[in-house]
């Protein structure tokens, strides 16, 4: 299909959306009591096999749990339970939520309406038909979502259109999100009955997630466009170059072990903004630079930026095994973390590079996810930064002893820009005495801005007192309940994705930016029309981008608030049996990684999902959220908001769709691996 | 004819806008959350409307291209 054809399609889909509205609004209740009583909190999945009930509870909601105890007569045992982003399991006999109360849970009430969850009569006319039946995942409840083959393909119809218009068509990343966005909107408006008022709380957080997006991504472009003004970056391709000798071990130093070290510091794109410059600096093609920081950084994603990964699986349900848990995501993620280190050294050199850098590669990749693995089930804060700064250490070692302290034999050229190399060349041959009539960057100036971000990064993030005083002007918008009338609900927002002032990464980027300013200008490097000019860059480059941020996190928002995302992951959870779900998990968690946008989209949303289904299975939990955390990790290589504002940082966004392509096969091939691993661990354990 | 850079402000300042109608208009009025929605599309059609310009996909594909065919030339050198 031609490009214009496609074009019109969007025309279409967008006119069907506008078509949508009036008829979606003619859709909204009427009596609000109706609706009410319809909206659930819970999805429950009832395996018919062995009569076991398993209740997910969305979190931020209150239920009353009325449990009857039946070996000590009708005494009955209620109370109300608080859940805050936790999740119980319920069976016929047992209620496990530590261990507290025994007997079968009759009902539940909620929100004033009685929910009945357990009848004997029930049971003996499911063991009595489906007995022999496979266990399956079966919505129990008046509303409940349906997991249907039809409802399964329409949801992955945005993400399809978004891989298809970037990597297929090559479409600019504002097109291809719009489509994207249309696409869910039609599709959550009609067949998935969003109501309109849950379309706007969409929007609204959308539109507030997009604007701190940017507020990291300005301050970035600024700082990059600073160092760049007063030519430091030169001083720092030089230091690094006399540093490190072997260009493999530097690119993996660069690509893998410095990106890690920010991701375990701070997460949201930041890595990315930090490092594709140095990337660039080092005369990588734009796409390349991009490309090998993006999967360098995968495997610090679940314990990176203060173990943020991690914490959002604790709140998200009650781990009966938390250290063995902990435990086998470090086992996983280091499959993703050698991954990246033999791909980065096959994509710099192809074979002989690899067969070059394996050992180097095999060092750095045991001191991090080694360091990583020691430290999670104890320390999951730390775990993550810690490994990456003993992989840091090991290349600093590697590179003053051993066989890459020398220069590398022969040095590939595949990554490396032809003008750069040249332009390098010329500068080394005779290009000192032209570099030396401008004013030189001091070596210590020049890393100045680095080492100030990460120290300033260090003292702000992961010493607890300060992190807790500056965290507590926190600023966010209020959004009300909102639900579907397929059973999706979510709790009313009283300070929705909360802006920490103090602690967001934008403001430490922004402040140290604007030392830098003040310090290069008193070094004399740089003057305050660069810096007008600048500032001036930063808005210019980054504006247009404003709406393609804003439509993927829409169309992630619209998927998740619709149910899109649940069904997406509950059907694939209904048609495999317990030791294909343990290959199956991490795709999934890669799935909801590339449609949110971040590891951390996937693991609050999917994670009380995968528990549901590994319990409903009789998988263990502990395998399941390994290979889900390994899998959000590594799927995060496919999220395009991170890879656009890397692109947007360098002023390449119109490459989104190649390293989409890139990152696809990349991801591919390592969720195998991954998804391999996750169902070992399943055979060893069971 | 408004230029490019006039578009991408116009609807970067509808996104605004709708945002305040919508975290505005959804405990209070009805009637502003409706528009804050139709200020959504309309700065998502504006957005498309600019890279919808002739030929502006094809230029960033062309450049890509030509970027890669250059990259290509580079590796078999």
């Amino acid at each position: 299909m031609t490009a214009p054809r496609l074009r019109a399609v969007i025309i279409i889909l967008l006119a069907a959306l506008c078509c949508t509205l009036p008829a979606a609004a003619a859709q909204q209740p009427e009596g609000g009591e109706k609706a009410e009583s319809q909206r659930l909190g819970f999805y429950s999945y009832s395996d018919t096999e062995t009569g076991r009930l398993n209740l997910a509870l969305l979190p931020g909601h209150r239920f009353m749990l009325v449990v009857q105890h039946t070996d000590g007569g009708a005494t009955g045992l209620e109370g109300w339970s608080h859940i805050e982003g936790e999740r119980l399991f319920l069976s016929s006999g047992t209620l496990d939520l530590d261990g507290v109360f025994e007997g079968p849970v009759l009902h539940l009430d909620y929100q004033g309406a009685v929910y009945p969850l357990y009848s004997e009569a029930a049971a003996a006319a499911a063991q009595g038909e489906g007995g022999g039946e496979k266990p399956g995942v079966t919505g129990a409840a008046p509303g409940a979502l349906p997991i249907t083959l039809w409802y399964w393909l329409a949801a992955t119809i945005p993400l399809a259109v978004l891989i298809f218009l970037l990597v297929g068509l090559h479409w600019s990343p504002a097109s291809a999100s719009a489509a994207s966005l249309a696409s869910a909107a039609v599709i959550a408006l009609t067949l998935y009955e969003m109501p309109l008022h849950t379309m706007a709380v969409a929007t609204g957080e959308a539109v507030w997630d997009a604007i701190f997006i940017m507020y990291i991504v300005w301050p970035a472009l600024a700082l990059y466009s600073v160092i760049k003004e007063a030519g430091a970056f030169d001083r720092i391709e030089a230091s690094l170059q006399s540093l490190v000798d072997s260009r493999l071990l530097l690119i993996l130093g660069v690509a893998w072990g410095f990106s890690a070290f920010i991701q375990g510091i701070v997460g949201e794109g930041v890595p990315l903004a930090i490092t594709i410059p140095l990337m660039l600096q080092l005369r990588v093609k734009p796409i390349y630079a991009v490309l090998l920081p993006l999967i360098g950084r995968t495997w610090g994603n679940v314990f990176g930026a203060m173990g943020e990964g991690w914490l959002l699986i604790e709140r998200a349900i009650v781990l009966p095994e938390p250290v063995m848990t902990a435990l086998y995501s470090g086992i996983l993620l280091w499959i993703p973390d050698l991954i990246a280190g033999l791909s980065i050294a096959l994509i710099y050199g192809g074979w002989k590079a690899l067969r070059r850098g394996v050992w180097a590669i095999l060092a750095i990749s045991t001191a991090h996810s080694g360091v990583q693995l020691v430290l999670a089930p104890f320390y999951p804060q730390v775990a993550g930064f810690a490994g990456a700064a003993a992989g840091l250490g090991v290349v600093f070692l590697l590179a003053r002893y051993g066989p890459y302290a020398e220069q590398d034999q022969d040095c590939p050229d595949r990554i490396f820009s032809k003008k750069n190399s040249q332009a390098a060349q010329e500068r080394e041959d005779g290009g000192n005495d032209e570099s030396n009539s401008e004013k030189e960057v001091k070596l210590w100036a020049a890393f100045a801005p680095y080492a100030g971000l990460c120290v300033l990064s260090i003292t702000v993030l992961m010493i607890p007192p300060i992190r807790d005083f500056l965290s507590q002007w926190a600023l966010g918008p209020a959004f009300p309940a909102v639900s579907t009338p397929l059973g999706i609900e979510r709790p009313a927002e009283p300070s929705y994705g909360a802006f920490q002032v103090l602690t967001h990464p934008g403001t430490l980027i922004l402040a140290v930016t604007l030392i830098t300013c003040v310090l290069y200008q008193q070094l004399g490097y740089f003057d305050h029309r660069s810096g007008l000019r600048i500032g001036r860059r930063a808005i210019d480059e980054s504006l247009p981008a404003t709406t393609p941020f804003v439509a993927l996190v829409l169309a992630a928002k619209v998927m998740e608030l619709s149910g899109m995302l649940l069904v997406l992951a509950l059907g694939i959870a209904a048609v495999t049996s317990p030791a294909a779900y343990s290959f199956a998990a991490p795709w999934i968690a890669a799935l909801g990684a590339f449609a949110t946008d971040s590891t951390s989209g996937s693991l609050v949303i999917f994670t009380p999902v995968q528990a549901t289904a590994a319990q409903a299975l009789g998988v263990p939990l502990s395998v399941i959220i390994a290979g889900h955390a390994a899998g959000a990790a590594t799927g995060n290589a496919l999220a395009a908001l991170d890879i656009l504002i890397g692109l947007l940082v360098i002023g390449k966004p119109q490459l989104l769709g190649r390293v989409l392509k890139y990152t696809a096969l990349w991801s591919l091939a390592a969720l195998t691996v991954v998804g391999t691993g996750s169902f070992l661990l399943y055979w060893i354990v069971t | 004819m408004m230029n490019e850079q006039t578009l991408h402000l116009s609807a970067a300042v509808l996104m605004l806008v709708s945002f305040v109608l919508i975290v505005w208009g959804l405990g209070t009025a009805e009637w502003m959350w409706m528009t804050g929605l139709g200020c959504a599309v309309l700065a998502h059609l504006c957005a498309l409307w600019v890279n919808w310009a002739p030929g502006k996909d094809d230029e960033d594909d062309g450049a890509a291209k030509e970027k890669a065919s250059s990259e290509g030339e580079a590796a078999s050198a």
